[in-house]
């Protein structure tokens, strides 16, 4: 991304039927990404960002511009904020080709602007040769990159991407996102996304918002969301696996540890030393996962080292532990913590 | 046997469904998208006239606009106009009667589509006059055919409330419908005949003509 600096206030509530959203944050950076499960309010805040749905009250200020605010009595309508927004579904017009939905927003240009502009979409999302489709003849890929075509040709100020990659299987899903970072830097347009998928989250932004229940749990740096949740809460929505109680009384504490910093090792069933039980394994391709059960009585998941796939043995008994300094705590007692 | 009442009736039917087209299809959008307390009486208020005899329409229109009203005194001093017994009294009863099945079958066309299509389109900076235009129009350009369709057929059969307003002069308000009536009343069963014959091919031809211009597109809508 260029040095362009860019920054995002929001603080707003809306009542949307039975739903409260009550959501604040700040990003100062040029990819920002809402992290949380479904309900949580993500898209309801993207909506509002986009102006396709007024807040009850509270403001919307992106660089030195106010979008919405309920004080200064102010509601820029959606078709002049000049933000990009890629739909769920993608929503492209199924009556218009591809180029017809692409030029969509650029009605009012000259025609010779709009041509070039055509061109240079349709080389920069490798659209040759479909031209002239509807959407029901494109596969899901090319839908999304004709939807991220129409909604960047205006040349918007912000681009909002709701779930862009939820839609897609895992192989293209993987190439799309890589894709879609290098698009990205050809762009130079700050992003805003929605997601539930860490992985998508970590890939893509470099601040963080993880909401939940209509409230922002966290917000701030990538790194420092990930490295350092606020709450076990936070701690579960950005992949840390193994969250349990430990201590009693006032020494009662919640822990967090990734599965990756985790050790396991086998013990032969005569040794002593043994704190766990493997109870099953989990190949994700990149990790390999066993999912171990303590003489404690807690569950815990433990990435595993390949060399030892040949001799894994449900039933063994294993030394489990957190790696030096890699837990995470928060005083209190969290009950009955599901594993993810 | 002339044929004044064909034209008279085609005259009103037409004009009578381009102005229901005008205002119905923008008004069925707009209640299609609404949100507001009331939506529900609006709607109930629209469908009034599809449940009410016509000549109990006919009968409201006459105290709406006859002479001894005051929106007809007004316009009888100020522009010498009358809709009573003339064919634009025809109209407005025709225009009466056949908009309600326009509006709900246009209704219920844009509501079947997704409202994101016009989110999207509000976002690439068009106006809601071009969302309705170029979005809402063509996805539901097949129902809203369907009710041009049986609005300009409900005006063609328009008889209750056109009696009531502009009442039967032959060459002058007397429309298709009506004509059928006096001749059958009278007694001259071939007019009746013919004329019956007529107006059944020219209505069934209408709506063959209206639903071929239905493409294939709108076809899921």
């Amino acid at each position: 991304m260029g040095e362009a600096l860019v920054s995002l206030t929001v603080d707003i509530r809306v009542q949307a039927g039975g739903f409260l959203l009550d959501t604040a944050f700040i990003s100062q950076a040029a990819s920002t990404a809402i992290l949380g499960a479904s309900g949580a309010g993500k898209s309801l805040t993207l909506r509002t960002i986009a102006g396709l749905q007024s807040p009850t009250s509270g403001h919307i200020i992106q660089g030195k511009r106010t979008l919405f605010s309920s004080e200064a009595r102010v509601d820029i309508p959606a078709r002049r904020r000049n933000i990009g927004y890629l739909f769920q579904d993608y929503a492209l017009f199924p009556h218009l080709t591809v180029i017809e939905n692409m030029a969509f927003g650029l009605r009012g240009c000259p025609q010779s602007d709009q041509r070039a502009t055509m061109v240079r979409m349709v080389d920069l999302l490798h659209l040759h040769g479909l031209e002239g489709r509807l959407p029901a003849g494109l596969s899901g890929g090319e839908r999304q990159r004709v939807a991220l075509g129409r909604a960047l040709a205006p040349h918007p100020g912000l681009l909002l991407l709701d779930e862009p990659f939820s839609a897609l299987d895992s192989p293209s899903r993987e190439a799309l996102i890589e894709e879609f970072i290098m698009l990205r830097e050809a762009i130079d347009i700050p992003t805003v996304l929605v997601t539930h998928d860490v992985g998508e989250a970590y890939a893509l932004a470099e601040h963080l918002v993880v909401m939940g229940q209509g409230r922002v749990l966290q917000s701030g740096p990538k790194r420092k969301v990930f490295h350092h949740p606020c709450s076990p809460e936070v701690a579960r929505l950005v992949g840390v696996q193994n969250i349990f109680n430990q201590g009693h009384g006032d020494k009662a504490v919640v822990v967090g540890v990734r599965a990756g910093d985790m050790e396991a090792i086998p013990c032969g069933t005569s040794r002593s030393d043994s704190n766990a039980t493997l109870t099953q394994t989990v190949d994700r391709g990149v990790q390999l996962l066993g999912r171990f059960i303590t003489t404690s009585g807690i569950h815990l998941l433990a990435e595993l080292d390949r060399s030892l796939a040949p001799d894994l043995v449900l039933g063994s008994k294993w030394w489990v532990h957190a790696r030096q300094g890699t837990s995470l705590t928060w005083p209190g007692v969290e009950h009955a913590l599901p594993l993810t | 046997m002339d044929w004044d009442a064909l034209r008279i009736s085609l005259q009103v039917a037409i004009t009578s469904t381009v102005l229901a087209t005008l205002v119905g299809v923008p008004f069925a959008w707009w209640l299609a998208r609404a949100r507001f307390r009331g939506r529900g009486l609006v709607s109930a208020l629209v469908l009034a006239p599809m449940v009410l005899p016509p000549t109990v329409l006919g009968y409201y229109l006459l105290l709406a606009v006859g002479r001894r009203s005051a929106l007809g005194a007004f316009l009888e001093s100020v522009f010498s106009f009358s809709f009573v017994f003339s064919w634009t009294g025809a109209v407005l009863a025709a225009f009466v009667v056949s908009t309600p099945f326009l509006v709900r079958t246009a209704q219920a066309g844009f509501e079947s589509v997704d409202s994101v299509y016009e989110e999207a389109a509000r976002t690439l900076g068009r106006s809601e006059f071009s969302v309705f235009l170029h979005i809402a129009l063509p996805l539901a350009r097949r129902s809203v055919l369907a009710g041009i369709a049986l609005a300009l057929a409900r005006a063609l059969g328009e008889f209750g409330a056109t009696l009531m307003v502009a009442g039967n002069l032959p060459g002058r308000t007397q429309t298709m419908s009506v004509a059928i009536y006096d001749a059958v009343i009278a007694g001259r069963t071939s007019d009746a005949r013919v004329l019956a014959i007529t107006l059944t091919f020219v209505s069934v031809g209408l709506l063959v003509a209206v639903g071929a211009g239905a493409g294939p597109w709108g076809k899921r809508s």
